[in-house]
């Protein structure tokens, strides 16, 4: 656990440090605010429009697919760390039972990516 | 020094080294990149302030200490104040379970990473390394600006596109070393030689590996979402002085941290044939460590302005038609290799035919359209 | 460490049936985008391939099943007993229904998604109830779920559909989460997923100091499967959602979570040896008894408020998952011959070929730009489609419980073992299944009434689409078939 003291402790100190640095810059710089500074910006011409539109819908696919493989990589972690540990690892008998496991979980992923990429999920234009 | 036997205290010691490490060094490797970048195009570079512009990043430092801290009216303030902090706080502290020099746990001793012991390693990477993409798309949402926004839109997808081939090219590592913990892969790795090194067998993960973590932290040639001429600054369009200092800090550390995750997860980390051997003493190793990472920087920085910028549907076509598939294929490979109980040097030509497999596909084009069974009804071919 | 190790090795073979169902899905899902172009348009004539590779899928199963004998629970992911044997049967035929009534909903562009969804969910209804463990049981539970969200949508991508599946999956989502809760907090309790193992330790007395942890996990757990069961605290997205759906989406909706929904219920309230008073079956007994009740009364009397076919048979199917937590309130207990359990089975045997058939009628009246919806649409049914309008009164005489039809008997059966489960409590369950047979008489007569004594106002879809009649059959058949013989399905029960 003194690891994690140590984690604690890193980000405590960059916590302070990145407050640290807003505040003196924040105290240091003159002020001097003027109209044109305070608007946004748009290469100097006057901004038309709201900010806030609503979005695309392939950002939200991309960030949908995004998260099946990456729990699909959750799964993967403490298997590939277990899996053919030359001391503890798996017991022989159920080697080959966990070997066609994940062939199947491996597959039936790819066949999820298969049909996304067929369904253009994948193309961004 | 008993002081220093207390874990704590040791661990406050490699926190100030680390900080003032990583600090330093990325203000010089501004100056580095900017020389270089500047040799590479045929100019010089900062040459006025101090000797071959040396003291320039001092300058840089103080000028955005001292800039105005502009915050516009239009912002959302406590997100947009938060944003380049979360940028710098999340790739710095993916840094703690590095390491930089020989581990070592014993309590007294200077332990070369901030958290030894963790078992987590590259997960805590991962972990943390995620959280980036909030700096991105705060930074860009708050700012209440169409550029912004559209910018850390775009940003973000590519950010977290690109994390799933990072994790998989680890998968093949894990199997090999059996476990997830970054020192103790070095320790294999050193342990077993120069023929030990991970990319001799896994080489299109060290591949993948690189070319995806050079696209998380928004380099060239992956850079569309910051450049100049497309969307003026992207998401950081409307920060200036410190705040956009940090967002710069923040992608700095994270080229600095994936060099050295490169260089120990398949290079070897501080091992070298005959100069760094396991007995060898610390000032030999830390030296070869940073040689190592000194380089794998140098070749990013000299990537930058020899690839040309890739197109973002190309950017994004590239982490989920190409490298998801050759990870994962890469993974089963190595899945094989160990269930089947074939020597380990196989995976060298598998690996290579893989590569070659994906090349050959991905060079010849896409696959051909089907066309409708129901060909004789359609009469306008492929109009509008 | 070998027993375990050996049942996990063999386990796949205790699954088999559902492997199969499992691959015909993979398949359709990875020919499906190919055969269809990249503007959505497929070839006329699809669907029909997908409706045969469905049915070869579910007959691949059903022989898997045939083959298989109900073995010792042991200690591996899957259990194959009675129960999963029994439940197993009834989830493939009435996924051949299913089958059947669907083959004409989508078109042809989506018509293999819609087959392999459904195919899907039988294979969880299967999964639910061979899961040893509860956290299968809650991953089985989620492969009905994440299948019928697309199977609702699919067919037909208006906005009535997309409303059904919108309240669908917001209330499923939370339902899902409150059983896990409950679930982790049996976990706490015992130390293990495994059922056996929970068995086991709740049985040792191993929560009797805390009879307050279990109550919470029962209480939550009943909340999390209320849901499916469409019982009456939950049963608010049931209207909406039968009025939105396609009509073969209904069908499966208004009979396989109950399925589903009662197997787990089953499973995960300890009810195979209760013992001592602190069982978790005797704390919510009570509570069983107030949903059934409450279930009945609200099913039968907002559904003489409707105006709507759909949203009429949607609250009927709430007073049915009323009377069949009589069945299951009454448990162990029942008459010498037949226990609660056992009427219920029977009950949801007999009521899924009813309401299946009721929706099966349904869908081949509706043409694809048409749908019936308002009671009206049925006047005069008699006239212009006669066979049709048989069959659906035959269905809604049966879903009445009127005699010579099987709902008769099954409503029988749960009467008796009501009353004659002892104590006060049964027999008032037994009087309001009455009281509530004869005010859901009223609303089942009044489409009849319609469909017999008025005349046809709205044109009324003509096509023939053979599929769907030849499900109507098959659910007449069964209907008519369990009244009649229902002794080959009681040897089957008795097996459980």
């Amino acid at each position: 656990m003194d690891a994690f003291h140590a984690i604690l402790l890193y980000v405590v100190v960059l916590i302070g440090f990145a407050a640290t640095n807003l505040i003196l810059t924040h105290l240091l710089g003159p002020k001097k605010k003027t109209a044109v500074k305070q608007m946004p910006y748009e290469s100097g011409m006057d901004p038309v429009g709201d900010a806030r539109q609503p979005f695309d819908v392939k950002f939200y696919l991309v960030a949908i697919l995004f998260l099946v493989f990456d729990v699909e990589l959750l799964y993967l972690y403490p298997w590939a760390v277990s899996a053919y540990a030359p001391d503890g690892g798996l017991p022989p008998e159920i080697r080959s039972t966990v070997f066609g496991v994940m062939l199947v979980f491996m597959s039936t992923l790819a066949i999820a990516y298969v049909y996304a990429w067929r369904k253009g999920v994948f193309k961004w234009r | 020094m008993e002081l220093l036997k207390n874990p704590l205290i040791m661990a406050g010691v490699t926190i100030a080294v680390v900080l003032g490490g990583i600090l330093g060094a990325c203000s010089y490797l501004i100056w580095l990149e900017r020389k270089l970048s500047a040799w590479m195009q045929d100019r010089l570079g900062p040459n006025r302030v101090g000797p071959m512009g040396l003291l320039q990043p001092i300058a840089d430092g103080g000028k955005f200490l001292l800039k105005e801290d502009v915050i516009p009216d239009h912002v959302n303030k406590f997100l947009y104040l938060m944003a380049p902090c979360l940028s710098l706080i999340t790739t710095m502290l993916a840094f703690a379970v590095v390491p930089f020099g020989p581990v070592s746990h014993a309590p007294g001793d200077f332990p070369f990473v901030i958290a030894p012991g963790i078992d987590l390693g590259i997960v805590f990477v991962f972990a943390v390394g995620s959280l980036a993409v909030y700096a991105i798309i705060l930074g860009g949402w708050a700012s209440n600006n169409k550029y912004s926004a559209l910018g850390s839109l775009r940003a973000s997808a590519q950010v977290v596109s690109y994390e799933i081939p990072l994790g998989m090219s680890v998968v093949g590592i894990a199997l090999l070393n059996h476990t997830m913990s970054v020192e103790k892969i070095l320790m294999y790795q050193a342990e077993q030689g120069f023929a030990g090194w991970n990319v001799w067998y896994q080489p299109v993960a060290a591949l993948i590996f690189f070319t995806a973590a050079l696209a998380e932290s928004n380099r060239l040639p992956f850079d569309l979402t910051e450049c100049e001429q497309e969307l003026v600054g992207g998401f950081h369009t409307e920060y200036s002085a410190m705040k956009f200092a940090m967002f710069f800090l923040g992608e700095y550390t994270h080229v600095i941290t994936i060099s050295f995750l490169t260089s120990v997860l398949f290079f070897g980390g501080w091992h070298f044939p005959v100069i760094a051997e396991v007995g060898s003493p610390w000032f030999l190793k830390v030296g070869v460590l940073l040689l190592k990472v000194l380089l794998i920087i140098v070749l990013i920085q000299m990537l930058r302005w020899t690839i040309p910028r890739f197109r973002f549907d190309q950017l994004m076509g590239l982490a989920w038609k190409v490298l998801i598939p050759m990870a994962t294929l890469n993974v089963v490979i190595v899945m094989c290799v160990l269930e089947f109980e074939l020597p380990r040097f196989w995976l060298l030509p598998l690996s290579a035919g893989l590569f070659a497999t994906v090349g050959l596909i991905s060079t010849q084009g896409s696959l051909p359209q089907r066309s409708l069974t129901a060909a004789p009804t359609a009469a306008h071919g492929h109009g509008h | 460490m070998n027993i375990v190790l050996s049942a996990i090795r063999n386990a796949v073979d205790l699954i088999l049936p559902e492997v199969a169902l499992l691959a015909t899905v993979c398949m359709i899902f990875l020919a499906a985008p190919f055969l269809v172009s990249e503007r959505g348009e497929a070839a006329p004539g699809l669907r029909h391939r997908w409706g045969w590779l469905s049915l070869i899928g579910l007959s691949v199963a059903a022989y898997l099943w045939s083959i298989s004998e109900i073995q010792p629970v042991g200690l591996g992911p899957f259990r194959l007993d009675g129960l999963a044997w029994f439940i197993r049967g009834l989830s493939l035929a009435s996924g051949l229904i299913l089958v059947l009534v669907n083959w004409n909903q989508a078109e042809d562009a989506r018509a293999g998604e819609t087959q392999a969804c459904l195919l899907a969910i039988i294979a969880g209804v299967n999964l639910v109830a061979a899961a040893n463990d509860i956290v299968g049981l809650f991953v089985a539970l989620e492969l009905i779920s994440i299948p019928t969200y697309i199977f609702l949508l699919m067919p037909r991508r208006d906005a009535l559909a997309q409303e059904s599946m919108l309240k669908y999956f917001m209330l499923s989502i939370f339902s899902s989460a409150t059983l896990l809760f409950g679930m982790s907090y049996l976990y706490g309790l015992t130390g293990t997923t495994h059922l056996e193992g929970i068995y086991a330790s709740l049985q040792a007395g191993q929560s009797q100091p805390m009879p307050l942890l279990v109550t919470i996990a029962a209480v939550m757990m009943i909340a999390g499967l209320a849901f499916r069961l469409t019982a009456v605290p939950f049963h608010f997205y049931a209207p909406d959602v039968f009025q939105g759906a396609p009509n073969s989406v209904a069908a499966m909706l208004s009979f396989i979570p109950k399925v589903a929904g009662f197997v787990a219920l089953y499973r995960v309230l300890a009810v195979t040896i209760p013992s001592g008073d602190w069982s978790m079956l005797s704390l919510s007994t009570p509570l069983l008894w107030w949903l059934a009740v409450l279930t009945m009364f609200v099913g039968n009397l907002l559904a003489l408020l409707q105006n709507d076919v759909r949203r009429m048979l949607a609250f009927s199917s709430v007073s049915h998952a009323g009377y069949m937590l009589v069945g299951f309130v009454v448990g162990d207990a029942g008459t010498k011959a037949i226990s609660g359990y056992d009427a219920l089975l029977f009950y949801l045997s007999v009521y899924g070929a009813m309401t299946i058939g009721t929706f099966a009628t349904l869908a081949a009246l509706s043409t694809s730009s048409r749908r019936v919806s308002a009671i009206s649409d049925l006047d005069g049914l008699s006239q212009t489609r006669p066979v049709i309008a048989i069959a659906l009164t035959f269905f809604l005489l049966s879903l009445m419980g009127m005699p010579f039809t099987a709902g008769f008997v099954g409503k029988l059966n749960l009467f008796l073992v009501a009353w004659n489960s002892g104590g006060d409590a049964g027999q008032w369950l037994a009087i309001w299944l009455a009281v509530n047979a004869a005010i859901g008489a009223w609303y089942y007569l009044r489409l009849i009434r319609e469909m017999y004594l008025s005349d046809p106002v709205t044109e009324v879809g003509q096509e023939q689409q053979p599929a769907v009649m030849v499900a109507i059959g098959l659910c007449t058949l069964a209907t008519m078939g369990l009244f009649m013989m229902p002794e080959w399905l009681w040897q089957a029960i008795q097996k459980v």
